[in-house]
């Protein structure tokens, strides 16, 4: 049984267009089976592992959700109906891989889902950090 | 077990013209000539006889009717071109082509392996995970792999395990027998619930044998390869060791033979994702290639001299990028599970498990943070 294609999902990710500093930023990044069949995912992880990387809009990277963690090796076979969607959530508390709050401005979101192969990746959605 | 498919890589690009492989060759490039023009009886003779030349992979005609015989290298081409000759076939009449042999389809990590051994892919409920080794113990003929390989990490629920998946073989060849509690307090973090391998024990099916054995892949270590030619004999296990150096080896059915340096031995270990946290491990890098893959989980981890394995643990987890995996030693294996006994083959009796020394006061869930 072959990994869906990623040309059978829709993987989008969404944030909050902006937020107040110090706030969290809550993340929800879907995966959305658009074929008019089953499709089998090969994922990582007992419960499902995915990263979310912050950038700044230069490309440099400001945080990522897996950063230094360990996961558990196990692969999960995970079945998707046409239509239906994975939805995987997770909050970044603004702070900066090194531990630090991060500075006002414009970042990009994007998330990616770990599988026995590549891992898949949702297109960027921007974030503006700034005052109310 | 291996099928009888045949690989199909008869005139593929890999395939050389023999006579350009050899520089110093003395003919020059025969043009096509048809075999109906050398006389369908005698070209077929001649290929009868050719083809019970050693190294031979394939004889008959192309698609423009050309004698073509397949040799695995020049050194066959001349004993071809001797029968050739004897059958009165010019050089213009047939052409010479170096290719691969072909083997019977290839037995993988993730194919049918009885007796069973260390390494290879097996399924229970929708996950894939590693059987790490085969063990004589107590509770009858056994074999180990991740507590989270488990239905319920952390407790015993009997999940049956197939190998390599319940579609390919419905019949179970094991059942969890032994995966000890977790617990809280001690040296484990506030908050966390701790043990100090990620083991659990499966009960074989009477009837299945398992070796002393690691499935060994073909090309060698970090080549990615999953092809299985041999195995490691496991002839020695490390009963007391918590702290490794140098560099350790691996077997898992997603990554293959792997192996990487020891960077931090006995610290203590967070699941991403998880309130578990695993005392005493130790981490093994390689920053050059992926030494790690979801499905590795339950790999054994040795040490070897490239024909026999020195059992040293069980994978259990990476780094995202697969560049760092853990595993727990062997002697916390044994701690937790009880006197194993891995160098030995032998065949499962379906046992009379009682299940083992566990005595933790709770349970993982998930990304409760909680115990229960």
């Amino acid at each position: 049984m072959p990994s869906a294609p990623s040309d059978s999902l829709r993987l989008r990710v969404d944030v909050p267009d902006r937020v107040a500093p110090g706030d969290p930023v809550p993340i929800t990044f879907r995966v959305h089976n658009v074929t008019d069949r089953t499709l089998t995912l090969y994922l990582m992880g007992r419960d499902i592992a995915f990263d979310v990387v912050v950038e700044r809009t230069d490309g440099a990277t400001v945080w990522r959700r897996l950063e230094g963690e360990v996961v558990q090796a196990i692969l999960r076979l995970e079945s998707l109906t046409p239509g239906e969607a994975l939805v995987l959530e997770a909050t970044w508390d603004q702070q900066s891989g090194a531990g630090s709050p991060v500075a006002p401005g414009e970042y990009r979101v994007r998330a990616e889902l770990l599988t026995e192969g590549d891992p898949l990746l949702s297109p960027a959605a921007p974030l503006r950090i700034a005052p109310r | 077990m291996k099928s009888m498919a045949l690989s199909v890589r008869l005139l593929t690009a890999a395939t050389v013209l023999v006579l350009a492989a050899c520089q110093d060759a003395p003919q020059p490039l025969a043009p096509e000539v048809s075999a109906a023009s050398v006389g369908a009886d005698r070209a077929s003779d001649a290929l009868r006889e050719v083809m019970a030349l050693d190294r031979t992979v394939f004889g008959g005609q192309d698609a423009a009717g050309q004698l073509v015989i397949g040799v695995e290298n020049a050194g066959v081409a001349s004993g071809v071109r001797n029968v050739m000759e004897r059958f009165g076939i010019a050089p213009s009449g047939y052409r010479i082509e170096i290719t691969e042999p072909i083997h019977f389809a290839t037995e993988t990590l993730r194919t049918v392996h009885r007796p069973t051994r260390g390494g290879i892919q097996i399924h229970f409920s929708n996950y894939l995970c590693t059987l790490g080794f085969n063990v004589d113990h107590a509770g009858g003929r056994s074999f180990i792999t991740n507590s989270h390989c488990t239905a319920q990490q952390g407790s015993i629920d009997g999940v049956a395990y197939y190998q390599p998946t319940s579609s390919t073989d419905p019949n179970p060849i094991a059942h969890e027998a032994d995966d000890p509690a977790y617990f809280k307090g001690g040296e484990c973090s506030r908050g966390k619930v701790c043990r100090y391998s990620d083991a659990a024990r499966a009960l074989y099916q009477t009837g299945i044998d398992s070796n002393a054995e690691i499935a060994k892949t073909t090309k060698g270590v970090n080549s990615g390869d999953l092809a299985v030619n041999g195995a490691f004999e496991v002839t020695s296990q490390d009963n007391s060791s918590t702290t490794f150096s140098g560099t350790v080896n691996k077997v898992g059915r997603t990554t293959g033979w792997t192996a990487g340096n020891v960077t931090d031995s006995c610290v203590t270990v967070n699941v991403s994702g998880s309130n578990i946290q695993l005392l005493c491990q130790t981490l093994v890098e390689n920053a050059s290639t992926q030494i790690v893959g979801s499905g590795d989980s339950g790999s054994p981890v040795f040490t070897t001299d490239g024909t026999n394995a020195n059992l040293i643990g069980i994978l259990w987890g990476g780094n995202s990028s697969g560049t760092l995996f853990v595993f727990s030693p062997f002697k916390a294996i044994q701690d937790e599970l009880g006197t194993l006994n891995a160098l030995t083959d032998g065949t499962g009796t379906g046992g009379s498990d009682g299940g083992g020394d566990g005595g933790g006061d709770c349970t993982p869930r998930g990304n409760s943070g909680n115990c229960h």
